[in-house]
């Protein structure tokens, strides 16, 4: 059985449809990658599995965890899972620490609330995991603050707080999106490594096909609140079924695809923009913009259905298969 | 956090410094002639020549300076001209009605306006927090006295639980005197309170937002968990230097209050001695007033960095 | 302009408090013209009357007209407040520009200027002045509008800073113009909202601390009325004619609380951005 089984999960906050129906599941340390523009859904989803949406939002459908229904918790019952089972790191290192408490009573916090650990053990386990994620004494002790770090090494205490009591699952939002380039590519090894050594799942939210590449084996694709293709990382990159994915890795700058480009060409963009989330749409949510509609694209929207290639894909009329 | 001490109390001797240097003058240089400011314009010539001897205003400005700020420093503040006691004595007797004045008021606001705000920061736009907001917003536009005579028409004239002013005095018995403080100290606290109580609100609000507590919840904390404690410390910051800058409001408002309950206080006394034209006592007063409020504020820059390591030194690593 | 206004009455806050502003405004303008009675003729045989046809608010112990005391008071806080403010504002506004265009000592010499004036609250100036000038209208003025400046220098200071940062300052330096054009062309147009909020603020604060002033004596004289001078009198007959203590205070408070509501409202419609609840 799926260690996470989400099922038509979706979520109104007011008049607008923010997450529509949203399927899919993940094996016990799984990597799975969810990409898409700014605003498609893909941190709602993660705010809706750790039970952090804001009061407003309406959430209908099932999210199974370990056999449970988190969505049936009340917020007592969430807070056990919550850094224990799931773990989640944001996108803005800068602000996610507290600036007057020290890094190491904020990794601590976890382990004792949790693990019910006292104080020796914890600052014990505290020292190690700094360790753990490059952050060595006695250059970095715990009695750091937040301040006296770059953006990188406080995201290095983020995952440090997120690994500290084993959870099942990470989830990770656009960890190294606020960060510097050349840091990106540290933490997200950093992130990868953890993930491997400790058996944990992995959600990698990002809106960079690069990242996903590099850390996923799985892969879903958004767009405006719905999942549109779902499949390993690999299969979904060499076929871009849905035209939405097509064209996102089209507009990414690629030395592979665009590397015979004529110099002064443009890079390809997809035309139109992104439905707001309150319209309503009959038909797909992206015909509008899909250069292979067809009338029944308009009728009603397509559901995820596996195609020959062995993966998901949400449309009547995807590339790759012969029409 | 040395050199941040050493600063801060360098700033503060420089304020204190120029607070003493401009009420000199004000009040013994631009006059002209002291002296004549307070005997009025009828004064005889021989009692002005004996005030301006005993004030020794024949010696030049710097060296009255001088003498007075030492003078202040040893606790001698010279002698009242109208009551003809050192105004140490005056200043003594006064303070022990208008410092537990001052004190019961603050304790009054503190407790009342910052549990209220930040519940009704936690009820954001739900009747609380709305009924907070409007109780306030009306409490912020009563004046203080116009509260105290209405205090004391309830309670003194209509219900007689109280009297309608006037100091029992310590040696009465301590209920006694603090009884007669209660009415005086509610009606400074009012206003306070009200301003506090926004300004918790509002600090809370924004902690609430912050992404640190969005990482605390993603711990497991619970909400209520989650803004004690890493909220409240982050949200004092913001409070305290309201309620350092409402200390000089108090100050003030010590003086109207003491009137209107006819309380012998420091403040009764700066207005008597106004409008006896008391320079002596009026100079040493304000110094000591406005030092007073120095001195607080240098303490809440010191809480400061007690609160917020940020601003103990120390950049990122 | 136009468009403010119209945003201005979908608000709230906007429309009480500048209606009830307007209200007051006008009773004290109508004072100069005509008042029920003349706010000085006392009539002994009728003192201390309560509120009737005759004297809708009541008399006091002289047999003064109560209402009319009071719009005269109206008038005489107005003016003292407004004129207070603006003295505040005149030399605060162009010290905080100063200090926010120069920097460096300037900036420095102006915050400790700031610093140690905020140590004297307007009732402490106050105190100050009368000791030696002695009491009155005009004194209580000088006061309060000193306590003012650095409440405008700081404000002003504060909201400037960020503005020397944009760009189009660095255009306009670029281009040869002075600090002193530039913070006259760009940088107060750009604060003005800030600065329009805290003169409503700073009007409702200068109102409560005239009528302290003129409680304890030391602010407008007799025989010009005076709110807070109505209160104390008040005091005196509080056994005698609890009715007296009402009027004055709530005339104050809702005066007050009327600016406070005009300050809140402009806020939200010159600049929503400035929501900081206080």
């Amino acid at each position: 059985m799926a260690l996470l089984s989400v099922e038509n999960l979706s979520v109104h906050i007011g008049p607008a449809h923010i997450l529509k129906d949203v399927s899919f599941s993940m094996e016990k340390g799984e990597t799975l990658g969810f990409v898409g523009e700014s605003g498609c859904g893909k941190s709602i989803t993660a705010m809706a599995i750790m039970g952090l949406l804001t009061e407003q939002a309406t959430v209908s459908g099932r999210i199974v965890f370990d056999g449970q229904d988190l969505l049936t918790l009340d917020d007592r019952a969430m807070c056990k899972i919550r850094g224990l089972r799931i773990a989640m790191v944001f996108q803005e290192p800068m602000t996610a620490l507290n600036p007057v408490k020290s890094i190491g009573f904020q990794i601590a916090e976890g382990m004792r609330l949790h693990l019910g650990l006292g104080r020796a053990e914890a600052e014990r386990r505290v020292v190690s995991l700094l360790d753990r994620v490059g952050l060595p004494a006695p250059r970095f002790s715990p009695d750091l603050y937040p301040h006296q770090l770059s953006g990188g090494q406080r995201q290095r205490v983020v995952i440090a707080m997120t690994m500290a009591c084993g959870p099942d699952i990470l989830i990770a939002d656009e960890p190294t999106t606020a960060l510097d380039v050349t840091i990106q590519a540290r933490i997200l090894d950093l992130i990868a490594e953890v993930v491997e050594q400790d058996g944990m799942g992995l959600m990698m939210i990002t809106h960079d096909l690069g990242v996903v590449a590099q850390t996923t084996d799985n892969l879903a694709v958004m767009y405006a609140g719905a999942m549109v293709e779902h499949g390993t990382t690999q299969a979904v990159f060499s076929s871009l079924s849905h035209p939405y994915t097509r064209g996102l890795f089209g507009a990414m700058p690629h030395l592979e695809s665009h590397g015979d480009l004529a110099p002064g060409a443009l890079l390809p963009t997809i035309p139109g923009s992104v439905p707001q989330p309150s319209e309503k749409i009959s038909g797909c949510i992206f015909a509008g913009r899909c250069e292979r509609a067809q009338d029944q694209c308009k009728v009603a929207p397509p559901t995820l259905t596996k195609n020959d290639g062995g993966h998901q894909v949400a449309c009547f009329n995807p590339w790759g298969v012969v029409a | 956090m040395a050199i941040f001490f050493l600063r801060r109390a360098l700033t503060l001797f420089a304020t204190l410094v120029a607070t003493s240097i401009i009420v000199f003058l004000v009040l013994e240089v631009i006059p002209g002639d002291p002296a004549a400011v307070m005997l009025g314009v009828n004064a005889q010539a021989d009692t002005l020549a004996a005030l301006r001897a005993e004030m020794g205003l024949d010696l030049p400005a710097t060296e009255r300076y001088f003498n007075w700020t030492l003078g202040l420093l040893q606790g001698d503040m010279g002698n009242s001209y109208t009551y003809g006691v050192p105004v140490s004595e005056l200043v003594a007797e006064r303070v022990v009605v208008s410092l537990p004045l001052a004190l019961m008021a603050i304790v009054l606001s503190t407790v009342i306006a910052i549990p209220v705000g930040v519940l009704a920061a936690a009820r954001h736009n739900k009747p609380t927090d709305l009924g907070v907001m409007g109780v306030s917003q009306i409490a912020v536009a009563i004046p203080n006295f116009w509260f105290a005579i209405l205090l004391i028409l309830l309670f003194a004239v209509k219900l007689q639980w109280f009297s309608a002013g006037g100091f029992a005095g310590w040696e009465n018995g301590f209920w006694g005197a603090l009884k007669s403080l209660l009415l005086p100290a509610v009606a400074l606290a009012l206003p306070q309170a009200a301003i506090l109580a926004r300004v918790t609100r509002s600090s809370v609000l924004e902690i609430m937002g912050e992404d640190y507590i969005r990482t605390a919840r993603a711990k497991g904390l619970g909400k209520s968990s989650a803004l004690w404690r890493h909220g409240v410390r982050n949200a004092l910051i913001p409070v305290i230097t309201i309620m350092g800058l409402q200390f000089s409001f108090l100050l003030a408002g010590t003086i109207i209050i003491e009137n209107v309950f006819y309380l012998p206080g420091l403040g009764r006394l700066i207005f008597q001695a106004i409008a006896q034209r008391d320079l002596i006592v009026v100079k040493d007063l304000i110094v000591l007033l406005a030092g007073t409020v120095v001195v607080v504020n240098f303490i809440v820059d010191m809480l400061y960095a007690v609160l917020d390591p940020r601003l103990r030194g120390g950049g990122h690593g | 302009m136009g468009e403010i206004f119209k945003k201005g009455l979908g608000n709230r806050s906007f429309v009480i408090g500048g209606v009830v502003t307007i209200i007051f405004i006008l009773i004290a303008g109508i004072s100069l013209l005509w008042t029920p009675y003349p706010f000085d003729e006392m009539t002994i045989a009728s003192k201390l009357k309560t509120p009737s046809g005759d004297h809708w608010l009541g008399t006091d112990h002289f047999g003064r007209d109560v209402f009319s005391m009071m719009m005269v008071g109206a008038r005489n806080s107005i003016v003292v407040s407004l004129v207070a403010v603006s003295i505040g504002a005149g030399f605060g506004i162009p010290l905080g520009a100063l200090a926010a265009a120069r920097g460096g000592w300037v900036d420095e010499a102006v915050m400790r200027f700031n610093d140690f004036t905020f140590a004297f609250p307007a009732l402490l100036s106050a105190v100050m002045i009368t000791a030696l000038a002695g009491p009155g209208a005009v004194n209580s003025i000088i006061a309060i509008g000193i306590f003012n400046v650095p409440v405008f220098a700081r404000i002003t200071r504060g909201a400037a800073l960020p503005i020397w940062k944009r760009e189009y300052i660095m255009a306009a330096r670029v281009s040869g113009k002075g600090p002193v054009q530039i913070s006259i062309e760009h940088v107060i147009p750009n604060i003005a909202s800030v600065l329009i909020v805290q003169a409503t603020i700073q009007f409702a604060l200068a109102i409560i601390a005239e009528a302290g002033l003129s409680y304890l004596g030391l602010g407008t004289q007799p025989p010009n009325p005076s709110w807070g001078k109505m209160l104390s009198e008040a005091q005196t007959f509080m056994f005698l004619a609890p009715h007296l203590a009402l009027f004055p205070g709530m005339a104050i408070a809702l005066m007050v609380l009327g600016l406070n509501l005009l300050g809140d409202g402009l806020r939200d419609v010159l600049d929503p951005r400035l929501r900081r609840q206080r």
